[in-house]
């Protein structure tokens, strides 16, 4: 065995959440070992669908989110890289009245709080916007920062940006025990010992059974989102697509094609890698799409792939410090919508190690929201 | 040209159909393929990259370099269809430069025809 890897930090999962946080540690002099234990972007951060998305978000969600997006308009820049970022806006189409009203409390709720970038459309801006949308469709609303990203491009360059600043990646290296030993953590893994002041536990669909040899027990599931693509088809949609109360989610590439997706899952195996996909699910997926745009009766399905992800029983993440051991983070389970959060989540866990503290309010992200109080 | 080795082929019951909007007959259980290949039409679909033309490779469902549209639906392979009474095949001109956002009334074969006077100069 090799003598011990020491660094400042480790952080166990190569994903946009570990990556950018590697980015930010190392941008910062701060020394960062990541283990990861297939390949950098393998599961979720690879293969997700690559919606940079403010709109919708959870209350808890918005700070973050907000100041995520500001990040991701000047991200190229910032990591010197092509993360397949573009500003395309996204619209989530009303079907009917019952959405319009979901909608108007949705805006009420936000204005009360200080928020304005979701922007309700009637149906001629619908229209205007979304010229192939059905007819039967009433509205909608906007977030106009809103887009895209190519979510393997976007994960890479945070690696490479952070090598760059001296960040150690270590692929295929599952982590097998954790032990604190004084005031260091002792990880070690089938061939190598690392050691570390501070640990960040950015496992994704693994992250349960990280989290449980930090000493925090958390209630995380694993599931497997499918998406599909399509043929290359003529130009039809420009901005993001969402529904507002149907599982629909598309968006059309410059190349023409057109990415579905809608939060169907389909069946996981993370004990061997691997997911199946359900295919009466994806079906009913293509009929939706097809619903709110008839243009959608002429795709033709190329491919279609799932990859694991986690999940709180929120739908919340878990961002924060360990609430049982010093000196250990955690930032997962965010529960299909994390993505867009990967370049401020790297920010959050470096103010948390480096200052103690985060300029945002991470309480309802805390990793023991669900621990009984009382026996 | 092209032209078909079965004889009897013709003593078959015979179906109608358009190709690039040209009436043509051929022989019920005939490919889509080998009619427009016998009719003369035999660039299959443009590349949606270099926007060249392109034709049937193999004619036996492999190389999907004939890919038609069928009565709207783009993206069929034309060695693996059988001609049928009625039939719309168009050549299929999608390219990553066609658009339909220009106008929200033209269909996909609208701007398809349209498309393929434009694409006609980067053969040239």
């Amino acid at each position: 065995m090799t003598a011990i890897r020491k660094s400042d930090v480790l952080v166990i999962g190569g994903g946009i959440q570990g990556s950018s946080t590697a980015y930010h540690l190392a941008q910062r002099g701060i020394s960062v070992v990541v283990l990861e234990k297939d390949t950098v972007s393998r599961h979720a951060s690879g293969v997700n669908a690559g919606g940079i998305r403010l709109l919708g978000r959870n209350i808890a969600e918005v700070e973050l989110s907000k100041a995520a997006m500001h990040m991701w308009h000047q991200l190229d820049d910032e990591l010197d890289a092509d993360t397949g970022f573009r500003a395309r806006s996204l619209i989530n189409v009303a079907a009917d009245e019952a959405d319009l009203n979901t909608l108007r409390s949705r805006e009420q709720q936000m204005h009360g709080l200080g928020y304005f970038h979701e922007v309700m459309l009637d149906q001629q801006e619908l229209r205007e916007r979304l010229p192939h949308v059905a007819d039967h469709c009433v509205g909608g609303v906007v977030s106009e920062q809103d887009g895209y990203a190519i979510p393997f491009h976007s994960t890479q360059a945070f690696r490479i940006a952070a090598e760059r600043k001296g960040a150690l990646f270590c692929e295929g290296e599952q982590v097998q025990q954790i032990r604190k030993v004084g005031d260091s953590w002792l990880v070690s893994t089938a061939t190598q010992q690392y050691q570390a002041e501070h640990l960040v536990n950015c496992a994704g669909a693994w992250a349960d059974l990280i989290s449980v040899m930090i000493g925090d027990n958390v209630p995380m599931s694993y599931s497997a989102p499918m998406l599909m693509i399509t043929a290359r088809m003529p130009h039809f949609a420009t901005p993001v697509v969402g529904a507002v109360s149907r599982p629909l989610s598309f968006k059309q590439f410059e190349n023409g094609t057109v990415l579905i997706g809608g939060g169907a899952k389909g069946f996981a195996d993370r004990a061997n890698n691997t997911t199946r996909l359900d295919y009466s699910l994806l079906a009913s997926g293509a009929h939706n799409a097809i619903e709110f745009f008839p243009i959608m009766k002429t795709a033709c399905i190329n491919r279609m792939w799932s990859g694991l992800e986690a999940y709180m029983p929120d739908n919340l993440p878990v961002i924060g410090k360990s609430v049982r051991s010093e000196n250990a983070y955690h930032a997962f389970a965010f529960s299909a919508h994390g993505f867009q959060l990967g370049p401020v989540i790297g920010q959050v866990m470096t103010d948390l190690i480096s200052e103690g503290s985060s300029r945002f309010d991470l309480d309802p992200f805390k990793i023991n929201r669900y621990e009984r109080k009382v026996l | 040209m092209f032209r078909s080795l079965n004889d009897k082929q013709s003593q078959r019951s015979l179906v109608n159909l358009t190709i690039n909007g040209m009436l043509v007959t051929a022989p019920q259980g005939q490919t889509v393929w080998a009619a427009m290949a016998l009719a003369g039409e035999t660039t299959t679909r443009l590349s949606p990259v270099t926007f060249k033309a392109r034709s049937a490779y193999c004619a036996m469902g492999v190389c999907f370099e004939c890919m038609v549209e069928i009565n709207g639906m783009p993206n069929q392979q034309a060695c693996l269809f059988e001609v049928k009474e009625g039939m719309a095949v168009r050549s299929q001109k999608i390219t990553e430069q066609t658009s339909l956002l220009t106008s929200s009334e033209i269909t996909p074969s609208d701007a398809i025809s349209m498309l393929a006077e434009n694409v006609g100069g980067h053969h040239g």
